[in-house]
């Protein structure tokens, strides 16, 4: 049966890399987020957040 | 609402990381998991390595069964209660299952291939079950994308949501009470003792407590990302953006 080590190791990567690409976009939708926030609280002179108004 | 979170963009709401120590955990289980399985648990006679595929398969199938059910009941919550928090917990749950569910229906096919012959059965049950599950998903978050007023995408998707779950007790069953199916049957989660070789068993359990692990820990990311995107959303509809 040594030629399904093929497809027992093409699962384990895909599920590595699905979920670990999952956990990545994760992160990325965050950074996006936080860095328009950001970008808000700047525009506005929220404190602590860019120039002062 | 908390300053903290809008004087201190880095992190999400409350100063937290979206991905935190619980992912990390999580994280390092899976990786135990695919030691132990690839270099310390023997192959079986019959199938030979394509076998191993069930320690992956099987929990991210109990991992959506899980993702799916948080969803469920987040939305009865939300249904009674109309607690935003409910709602954001339905939809993150949700969008974990749909990776779990995924992944159950990539690494189910290659396994097929293999030992079946064939990558796809149409008329096994538990196969086109989960398939519709999958899809009933799909919708569940497209619907989610297609509503702006937010009860009403609340009250909407909750009812979907709570209709899809009362699938997985028929994925599960289907092998009992149909008599059109390939898929096998349980070897674990049935009435009488478990017919796995305690090595193989020990990596399943385990298996499935590092899939239920990362599950949890990724519907918590997927959450705090929900309550940064609701902050963003508040800000910008006080500013009048």
């Amino acid at each position: 049966m040594d030629d399904t080590q093929g497809v027992f190791r093409a699962a384990y990567i895909i599920a590595a890399i699905v979920y670990g690409g999952y956990a990545v976009t994760i992160w990325l939708r965050a950074k996006r987020i936080r860095e328009r926030l950001s970008r808000v609280n700047g525009r506005t002179g929220e404190p602590g957040s860019g120039p002062a108004r | 609402m908390t300053s903290v979170s809008r004087q201190d963009p880095r992190h999400g709401v409350g100063g937290k990381s979206v991905i935190g120590g619980f992912f990390v955990i999580a994280a390092l289980a899976v990786a135990a998991l695919y030691v132990r399985a690839i270099l310390f648990t023997p192959l079986e006679a019959k199938q030979g390595a394509a076998q191993k595929i069930y320690y992956i398969h099987v929990p991210s199938a109990i991992g959506a069964y899980t993702a799916v059910t948080i969803t469920a009941l987040a939305s009865l919550i939300y249904l009674w209660l109309k607690d935003e928090r409910a709602d954001r917990m339905a939809e993150a749950s949700a969008e974990v299952g749909l990776v779990f569910m995924t992944m159950v229906l990539i690494t189910g096919p290659l396994w097929a291939h293999k030992i079946w012959g064939a990558w796809w059965v149409w008329w096994d049950l538990r196969l086109t079950l989960s398939l519709f599950l999958w899809f009933v998903i799909v919708g569940y978050l497209v619907l989610r994308g297609a509503i702006e007023d937010p009860a009403m995408r609340g009250r909407y998707s909750a009812v979907l949501a709570v209709l899809g779950a009362l699938l997985i007790p028929f994925i599960h069953l289907s092998v009992y009470f149909s008599m059109a199916h390939m898929h096998p049957d349980p070897v674990v989660l049935k009435p009488s003792e478990p017919s796995l070789p305690r090595e193989m068993l020990i990596t399943f359990l385990s298996g499935i407590g590092a899939f239920l692990l990362l599950c949890l820990a990724l519907i918590q990311s997927r959450y705090r990302l929900s309550e940064l995107k609701d902050e963003m959303a508040a800000v910008e509809a006080e500013r009048g953006y």
